[in-house]
């Protein structure tokens, strides 16, 4: 790249702005509410809707939003060499929203174990609290210079742990381990 | 007029670089352009299928994604030119379930791999609707042509740390 070209590659709203400090006293909210945007012009497609891909864009922020609360940042990152990698993602989209509507995210842990994360986030109206859309993934703790599944460092698999108690009150979403099938009715049903 | 035959094998249906745009601070593509590339993928299959947009306005309808699975195998880096390929697993009168899997053009292994199930609606009526006469039968060619294709190999997955 040439100095004065800008850097075409996207930014995400917290890069860069590193971890929040890790409170142990403080009530951790279930569901976690991390992240919330309006939905922003390029993510509009020619019908004024945000567009399918974007979806997942915001969702994307909201893990990092996640990652930056637990204690994961650039330092942790490029220091420890270690990050997250995204394996799996399921998404269902139940509602179609246009420009500068609000958008609230609100994040569950649904499951982890000393390598993985399996989170579940919610996207809703932030004004009628209408139900938009969801995600369900699995990332995956890896060591990025050998390429390979690494244990969650023992501070962050800590945090984790307390995010994992706090959430385990939350009932079970509906869209969470769902596979994707046309189910037909039974003949005569 | 009865229409060639579609090919017996998944379907080439996209084809790009990968842009500057899409890639995070490594240089690799990110989570929501693997789905961008998905999505293109399905708007070249919908102009197959007669949903182009001529055959949106003439139809009325579009088709919608209600849900959709990605499976993420391997990085894929600035610069390095990816082709998306379609298989249809199943359909309904309103629905249409496929695997698009994303590869380095013209190679075999697999890069990424989204599932998706897909509803056509009636854009005026915001609803449901079954497909117009002439979509019906370029999906019905379509999924008879790929019914011997074996399953994708990231197919009907559920996510759980239990079984990956």
């Amino acid at each position: 790249m040439k100095p004065n070209e800008p850097d075409p590659r996207l930014r995400t709203p917290l890069e860069g702005s590193g971890h929040r400090p890790w409170d142990p006293q403080a009530v951790i909210a279930a569901p976690l509410q991390l992240h919330q945007t309006p939905v922003l012009p390029e993510w509009v497609d020619y019908n004024g809707h945000m567009s399918e891909s974007c979806y997942l864009l915001v969702f994307g922020d909201s893990t990092d939003a996640f990652f930056r609360f637990v204690g994961i940042d650039e330092t942790y990152r490029d220091v420890g060499g270690h990050s997250f990698y995204t394996v799996e993602t399921h998404l269902h989209n139940l509602r179609e929203v246009a420009l500068a509507a609000p958008l609230r995210l609100s994040l569950q842990l649904l499951d982890m174990d000393d390598k993985r994360v399996h989170l579940f986030h919610a996207m809703q109206h932030g004004e009628t609290g209408e139900l938009l859309a969801t995600a369900e993934q699995m990332l995956v703790h890896v060591n990025m210079q050998q390429g390979r599944a690494a244990p969650i460092l023992p501070t962050i698999h800590q945090h984790l742990q307390s995010v994992f108690l706090a959430h385990a009150v939350l009932p079970r979403p509906a869209q969470a381990g769902s596979s994707i099938g046309i189910r037909r009715k039974p003949a005569g049903g | 007029m009865a229409l060639p035959a579609p090919p017996t094998a998944p379907l080439s249906t996209y084809r790009s670089a990968v842009l500057p745009e899409w890639v995070d601070y490594n240089g690799h593509l990110r989570d929501a352009y693997y789905l961008l590339l998905f999505s293109l993928a399905t708007d070249a299959l919908m102009d197959q299928l007669g949903l182009d947009e001529a055959g949106r306005a003439a139809t009325g309808h579009s088709l919608y994604t209600l849900e959709c699975h990605l499976n993420f195998v391997q990085e894929v880096k600035l610069g390095q030119q990816v082709e998306v390929r379609t298989q249809i697993l199943g359909h309904d009168s309103k629905r249409l379930h496929l695997n698009h899997s994303l590869h380095l053009s013209g190679e075999a292994p697999m890069l990424a791999a989204s599932e998706q199930m897909l509803l056509n609606v009636s854009t005026a009526l915001a609803r449901s609707a079954p497909f117009a006469e002439p979509v019906q039968r370029r999906v019905e060619a379509l999924a008879l042509a790929h019914q011997a294709l074996p399953a994708p190999r990231y197919a009907g997955r559920a996510i759980s740390l239990v079984r990956s």
